[in-house]
């Protein structure tokens, strides 16, 4: 967005910035798991559709949803049985391709790459594109918007809700505005009534914890939030509070990085909901390694660096979450180090009151550029077990994930078939990477 | 007894036809810069069809049946124009056929 006085120099169109102002779009590809189902399937296109991880064994959870689901109640996160219980019979579940997603998302940045080379990918639906140089050749930030929400509609078949703003914040609060198939443009001269008018927690990095203190002195809106002197909400929120209310004022002026989807991946995790309750520490340690198996693979495949950190998550039978992270003494995408550390928290932290229901393992932190070699580390035996983990991947390549698996997932037959590989866990990266 | 639709002025009767997918063999013709044109398509019993011209080809869903990133030519086979489809991510060829 340029805002000033266009003069003509010279017979040539000028702007005179009396301001400078960016243009930033936030396109949301609208329920896009599922989207990409329906048009894969047009027959389930006008029943609730769900995308989940497997729904065999209880252990499937729901990753996607499309609106008839949605107007159900179905909420990303809910187990299979849950999402049932919601929608009856109707209920049409479709198992996640998660290459076929990454596919598709590439496809579309390529349709953003015709405006800008300022792609910064926010998870593997959503994008924020600087466009602050291609609006003198395209007209403005709302043209540009509208031709990439027609060309992915007509070129891919999806459609997709974008904000267009001058900056981060309120182009992704644009693009929750409107949905689906819908542009919304936020201006200095409309941000008033658009934006401050919103519920505090609309805001980006407004959670719930931060909502609670927040409306308890009475700031219910974006636009109470603005208003309130910075003092007051650094006393009560520190550092954050200064951030947001930089972000209600539009202030934010945090740069559109280059991230691709891949970068976008901060971690890469697996849980799973068993079919019956584990009793012991053999029991339990038995879905370690099955995890810890199918999240190095994972790593492997999506050729990710080692990563430093492992963190646990644990859900006992009365649904209770437990969470541990840690770090590794050396950063590993190792099976056997990621299993044994995550083992080695569990017990740490779990007081065995009641079963254990579920459990998830996720690695995250992941090293970038040469690893620094350790003194003590054993060469030659981690390149035998770099040798072996090729083996075994190239063995799964060929005939499937079960074909080979570690001893200990033997004690349990029934265990020994999930393939749980499927099952995928992504996040984007935090708002404030290398931002702030 | 109901009469037939087609006296209903604004029922489509286009779209109460079911379409299904139909993949055929394609003739390719890849050109010294690299550039990929079908010239033929061969029909599972064996006959082929040449396509006398490619009239415009782009990224873009099938009309009537499902397909995720598929890349649509318009095609003028025996001088009719027909569509067919190329699957992406398989290299599969597809056309639609409309079943009566």
């Amino acid at each position: 967005m340029v805002r000033g006085k266009a003069v003509v120099l010279n017979g040539f169109f000028l702007f005179a910035h009396n301001t400078f102002m960016r243009t930033i779009l936030h396109s949301d590809l609208n329920n896009f798991y599922a989207s990409v189902e329906c048009l894969r399937n047009p027959e389930i296109r006008d029943k609730p559709v769900v995308v989940v991880g497997s729904k065999e064994d209880r252990h499937g959870i729901v990753l996607a949803k499309n609106m008839i689901a949605k107007n159900f109640g179905v909420k990303t996160g809910d187990v299979y049985w849950e999402a049932k219980q919601k929608c009856g019979n109707t209920l049409i579940e479709v198992p996640a391709d998660f290459i076929t997603y990454l596919n598709v998302s590439r496809e579309v940045r390529a349709i953003y790459g015709d405006y800008t080379d300022r792609i910064e990918a926010y998870g593997i639906d959503e994008c924020w594109l600087d466009v602050t140089n291609s609006v003198k050749a395209f007209g403005s930030g709302k043209k540009i918007a509208e031709e990439i929400r027609e060309r992915i509609k007509s070129e891919i078949g999806l459609t997709v809700s974008i904000g267009v703003s001058w900056n981060k914040i309120f182009a992704k609060l644009g693009s929750d505005m409107k949905k689906p198939d819908a542009v919304t443009e936020i201006t200095p001269d409309n941000y008033k009534q658009k934006v401050w008018t919103l519920p505090v927690e609309d805001l980006l990095y407004v959670g719930r914890a931060t909502q609670k203190k927040l409306n308890r002195i009475g700031i219910k809106t974006i636009g109470q939030l603005a208003q309130t002197d910075e003092k007051v909400l650094t006393d009560l929120l520190g550092k954050w509070g200064s951030y947001i209310h930089t972000f209600a004022n539009g202030r934010d002026e945090s740069p559109v990085l280059t991230v691709n989807e891949e970068e976008a991946i901060k971690s890469i995790g697996n849980s799973l909901t068993v079919y019956r309750d584990l009793e012991n520490d053999d029991d339990v340690e038995i879905v370690i390694w099955l995890l810890a198996d199918s999240v190095a693979s994972r790593m492997r495949e999506a050729g990710l660096n080692k990563a430093r950190t492992v963190q646990l998550y644990i859900r006992d039978s009365n649904l209770l979450g437990y969470q541990k992270q840690g770090k590794l003494l050396r950063p590993t995408n190792n099976m056997n180090d990621i299993a044994r550390f995550a083992f080695k928290l569990f017990k740490e932290i779990y007081p065995w009151n009641e079963y254990v229901r579920g459990l998830g393992i996720s690695v995250t932190d992941f090293i970038t550029g040469n690893e620094q070699l350790d003194m003590f580390a054993d060469l030659a035996k981690d390149e035998k077990q770099k040798r072996l983990d090729n083996a075994i991947d190239k063995l799964r390549a060929k005939y499937g994930n079960n074909i080979i698996q570690s001893a200990v997932v033997f004690k349990d037959p029934k265990l020994r078939d999930l393939d749980i590989k499927g099952e995928h866990v992504i996040h984007p990266y935090s708002f404030f990477k290398n931002n702030k | 007894m109901n009469p037939p639709l087609f006296l209903f002025k604004n029922v489509n009767t286009k779209h109460m036809i079911n379409y299904e997918k139909v993949y055929v063999a394609v003739y390719l013709k890849i050109n010294t810069d690299g550039i990929m044109k079908p010239v033929a398509i061969e029909w599972k019993d064996g006959a082929r069809y040449d396509i006398d011209k490619v009239i415009d080809e782009r990224n873009a869903p099938p009309e009537h049946t499902g397909g995720v990133l598929t890349r649509k030519y318009r095609v003028i086979i025996k001088g009719r124009e027909k569509i067919i489809y190329l699957d992406k991510q398989t290299n599969r060829w597809f056309v639609e056929k409309p079943l009566y």
